[in-house]
């Protein structure tokens, strides 16, 4: 024990040497190097045009492979980019395998042995019972009793062969499976093939399978992989390979109305759990060729799918492959929601504030990745992550462009008030009734001094029996289910409140300033960023019953520190403001009206940072001509 | 530390709040006690002096761009030169920010934490100070740019508040207590301005040298209409000689401003700018202070510096007997004195520099080093 806190001690006051570890810095723009500046070669439309002269990205530079980069010019940072070498992570392509040329002997190794230890097997046999018995092995048939074969014959150019398919009940479309895949191998095969082909590998793949989604495949792992995502392997005597068909069928629910993030005008739709539904459900906005989706799997076990989203020819390429070494580097057994990957993902863990986005709405993420931004969506997760974040795109609502500027820039001021309050407001009155009395006006003074006078317990006791029983009360709304929940809320906070007066344990000026506090909580457009403030206003709380304003100012600049030192996948968290960036004025503290928005936003260092032109409503000069 | 940047704004907005913090200080009483009604000259003249100043030491700089003061005097004079340089440098900031500490610590006793123990009320100032320069110099300038604007309208909204006190009448007699005090016996005043000392340092952080004349150029403008501004309005609201007696101006400003019965008293909102400003000065100055003692002795690291510098000026703050004494020291050694430091002895390790330089190159004296 005495060693254990000798330790702790040791690791908190002791310099330790600082690990060499290179953060990670987004690639800046030619055009914004200090080389290029200082040459007097400046110039924003040369800048774009180079730009675009440019190769697009690092893949078609080298082939398919990502290099190492180090940024030039006397604006080098010192800090080579040491991404580790990605390879390709996952296509779409169907993987069409050729079929082994190698000798016979040489990759059907299992083949012609008399020994029946299928465990070994790693490789598709020619043999259908080495494969079934393998399958049965891998998957403890009988015990998991949602693994289905089903054992049949196919006629092939006369000749019966046996076949089997496997896959999960539960997670298949039985329909799909029987017509698409039983109907035409158990009866379409039967029927004459008018081809000279006598592969039978071929003619199983081009006549006998009628599905939009066919692979050929030799690794069981590969299989087992599909096969447990919802798709059917089959396996046909003979041949030395296996055809999967992606035939998930597996219940979930429809596309509904985000839970989070609501909106009165704008789309109503939200994620689902389903990946696929969700890459759709931005490729119905985004409409653009030059939109990626591409697969990542994470987990060893659980073998997430996950799909990773950017407009190829605006984002900054050195944030994709970061964002790419971050998933590759994630080694865990599960992961189960998009919850555990930003975690996983964030810059550090112990900042209060959240550094990715989270976000239910498909209209937001396709605005974000218009921007520049990489997001990444998670099966089983209705939630989309986006990255990089600043602290200011936490306070924004994507209902913030669809209504006209000015009532977008009074929601944003509404927004800064209710986070200010809920952040502050209970450190303030502490403050003031404790140590600022003179602030208060004597008719104000007179009130809170009479509501206080029965009251036993000091303000700071006062206030944190409310914000603990608010919380207790919020929590527990929660935890019930259905139209109880809120209404419990409801009358917990009105009978408790109430109650606390009557009992003079609360004075009701502290019964104000809590509610009055919750209510700009909820106010706050990000979940995450919502429990941030409930945390740090108890650190307010306190620092105003310890200093007055000086302790909450020092509390603010502690804070301050930690932001604007704080980054999100090399772009500073307080960005635009500190550092200042271009764009501060046009989208990101109050909004100018949409005309305006020409440029993305500065910092994300995207390849084509026009937007839009800078005449976008042409019809209005086709006026002024007129006139 | 050699991977940071940071651009001209971040630059000036620094140089501003560390020479700005004067304002909220004692500034616009010592202006008055020296110059009378005519107190507002002596930021004016001395600015435009310091103006001068400044292009010679740019001109002098022009060769010697991304490097610091320090690598300077190594140029020129070797370890030596670079020691000693240093150590000066090192020895008046350790001065100043525990004179500052001190006067601070004093400042929010009186006027918000009257019960509290000064050592209590300083301790805060010290935990903000080594957290911010353990962070590092970027997460302050970048908060810097946050503050300042915060702070810019806390003035504006004293200014605003006191129209209707001011009264034209009080800037006459228009000479004050006569040229001979304000334009000679105060032109030691341009000491007001030695945070620009700050400047030499973060040079190197800066990069080009026009970025540097920037940052120097317009602080000091800024700051001279600050200070001229400030202090005209202090004595417009204030008649001499009353204005000699206020401790903290500005906070006795703030107090004047009432809209109604429900806005009056504001000072401590006023409070909680001007100690946003103090703990970016002190977070600014100690960093600097730490970068000066790594780069004097050659150290690897600054950051397990912290700490121990943190404490030292701790113990130093409490060496002033009393409140008064520390404003003494304050404006009558550093605030007359700081120049010798922070103009003198850069023209001559410029001067020295350039010399050696011409020397080594034979006559390319003005090419970059």
């Amino acid at each position: 024990m005495l060693a254990d806190i000798k330790k702790v001690l040791k690791d908190l006051f002791i310099f330790k040497e600082p690990e060499k570890i290179e953060k990670f810095i987004l690639k800046e723009k030619k055009s914004e190097t200090r080389q290029y500046n200082e040459s007097g070669n400046f110039d924003d439309g040369k800048a774009e045009e180079e730009n675009k002269d440019e190769p697009k990205s690092d893949k078609e530079e080298t082939g398919g492979e990502v290099t190492k980069k180090e940024s030039s010019g006397p604006k080098k940072r010192g800090i080579k980019s040491q991404f580790a070498p990605i390879t390709k992570i996952g296509d779409n392509k169907d993987k069409e395998e050729e079929k082994c040329q190698c000798d016979n002997k040489e990759d059907n190794g299992d083949e012609g042995k008399t020994s029946k230890d299928v465990s070994t097997m790693t490789k598709v046999s020619k043999k259908l019972s080495d494969n079934i018995a393998y399958l049965k092995y891998r998957y403890s048939i009988p015990d998991s009793a949602d693994v289905v074969i089903r054992e049949f014959n196919i006629t092939v150019k006369g000749k019966t062969i046996p076949t089997f398919i496997i896959f999960i009940d539960g997670m298949i479309n039985t329909d799909i499976l029987d017509m698409a895949i039983l109907q035409p191998l158990m009866l379409l095969s039967n029927m004459e093939i008018k081809d000279s082909e006598n592969d039978i590998e071929n003619i199983v793949k081009n006549r006998l399978l009628p599905h939009n989604q066919i692979k050929i495949l030799r690794e069981f792992s590969e299989i087992i992989d599909d096969v447990n995502f919802g798709g059917c392997g089959i396996f046909v005597d003979g041949i030395d390979v296996a055809f999967t068909a992606d035939i998930k069928g597996w219940k979930s629910r429809g596309v509904d109305r985000p839970n989070t993030e609501m909106v009165i005008r704008g789309p109503q739709e939200g994620f689902i759990e389903s990946l696929r539904t969700n890459t759709g459900l931005i490729r119905k906005i985004l409409k653009d060729a030059s939109l990626i989706v591409e697969n990542v799997t994470v987990g060893k076990r659980s073998k997430t799918p996950c799909s990773l989203l950017y407009v190829k020819d605006i984002v900054n390429d050195s944030l994709v492959e970061e964002v790419k070494r971050r998933l590759n580097g994630i080694n865990i057994d599960y992961l189960i929601d998009s919850g555990e990957l930003e975690q996983l993902l964030e810059d550090n863990s112990f900042l209060a504030v959240p550094q990715i986005i989270a976000t239910e709405r498909p209209d937001r993420v396709a605005a974000m990745l218009t921007e520049g931004k990489v997001a990444i969506l998670v099966q089983g997760s209705p939630f989309a992550l986006v990255m990089p974040a600043t602290h200011i795109d936490l306070f924004h609502s994507s209902e913030d462009s669809y209504i006209r500027f000015p009532y977008a820039n009074l929601l944003r001021i509404i927004r800064l008030c209710a986070v200010a309050m809920s952040l502050l407001l209970p450190g303030f009155y502490i403050a003031i009734t404790n140590y600022h009395h003179e602030m208060i006006p004597t008719d104000l003074l007179f009130a809170i001094e009479a509501s206080r006078e029965r009251v036993p317990f000091p303000s700071l006791v006062e206030i944190l029996i409310m914000e603990f029983a608010f919380e207790f009360i919020r929590e527990a709304g929660i935890r019930i289910p259905g139209p109880l929940g809120s209404t419990l809320g409801i009358i917990g906070g009105l009978i408790l409140g109430q109650a606390a007066v009557a009992a003079n344990i609360v004075s009701p000026i502290m019964i104000i300033i809590v509610a009055v506090t919750g209510i700009g909580s909820f106010a706050i457009p990000n979940f995450s960023l919502g429990y941030a403030y409930r945390i740090l206003r108890f650190v307010y709380i306190f620092l105003g019953a310890v200093a007055g304003f000086f302790g909450i100012t020092a509390g603010l600049f502690l804070q301050g520190i930690w932001l604007t030192s704080a980054k999100s996948f090399g772009v500073p968290f307080m960005s635009p403001l500190g550092p200042v960036t271009k764009g501060a004025a046009i989208d990101q503290v109050l909004r100018a009206p949409i005309w305006k928005q020409e440029k993305r936003p500065d910092y994300l260092n995207v390849k084509k940072s026009e937007k839009q032109s800078h005449i976008s409503r042409q019809w209005l000069e086709d006026d002024k001509k007129r006139k | 530390m050699s991977d940071v940047r940071f651009g001209k704004q971040e630059g000036i907005f620094m140089i501003v709040n560390a020479m700005s913090i004067q304002l909220f200080l004692g500034l616009p009483r010592r202006m008055c006690e020296a110059g009378g009604p005519a107190g507002w000259m002596i930021p004016l003249y001395t600015s435009l002096i310091t103006l001068v100043l400044f292009f010679l030491v740019s001109k002098l700089y022009s060769p010697f761009e991304s490097k610091d003061i320090l690598d300077i005097a190594h140029f020129a004079g070797g370890s030596i030169l670079r020691v000693v340089v240093g150590i000066i440098f090192i020895i008046e900031y350790i001065f100043a920010l525990s004179i500052l500490l001190r006067i601070f610590g004093e400042d929010i006793k009186i006027f918000a934490l009257n019960q509290s123990p000064l050592s209590f009320v300083i301790i805060f100032f010290i935990i903000v100070m080594v957290i911010a320069s353990y962070v590092g110099i970027e997460g302050i300038l970048r908060l810097n740019i946050i503050i300042l604007p915060v702070v810019a309208f806390a003035l504006l909204l004293v200014l605003f508040g006191n129209i209707n006190y001011m009264e034209i009448s009080n800037l006459f007699p228009i000479f004050g207590t006569g040229p001979y005090e304000i334009f000679v016996k105060e032109l030691s005043r341009i000491s007001i301005y030695s945070a620009l000392s700050g400047v030499y340092f973060i040079a190197p952080f800066i990069g080009k040298h026009k970025d540097f004349k920037k940052v120097g150029y317009w602080s000091l403008i800024i700051i001279c209409l600050l200070f001229t501004l400030g202090t005209m309005l202090y004595i417009l609201v204030v008649p001499y000689p009353t204005s000699t007696e206020y401790f903290i101006p500005f906070l006795h400003l703030a107090r004047y401003v009432s809209y109604g019965r429900f806005f009056q008293r504001i000072e401590s909102v006023f409070i909680l700018m001007w100690t946003l400003s103090a703990f970016s000065y002190l977070s600014g100055g100690l960093f600097l202070l730490l970068y000066m003692i790594k780069k004097t002795f050659r150290l690897e690291y600054y950051r397990p510096l912290a700490i121990p510098i943190a404490i030292i000026l701790y113990s130093i703050c409490f060496i002033p007997s009393s409140l008064m004494y520390s404003v003494t020291i304050e404006g009558e050694i550093l605030r007359r004195y700081a120049w010798i430091v922070t103009f003198a002895v850069p023209i001559a390790v410029l001067i020295f520099a350039r010399l050696v330089k011409r020397k080594k190159e034979g006559g390319k004296c003005n090419e970059k080093v």
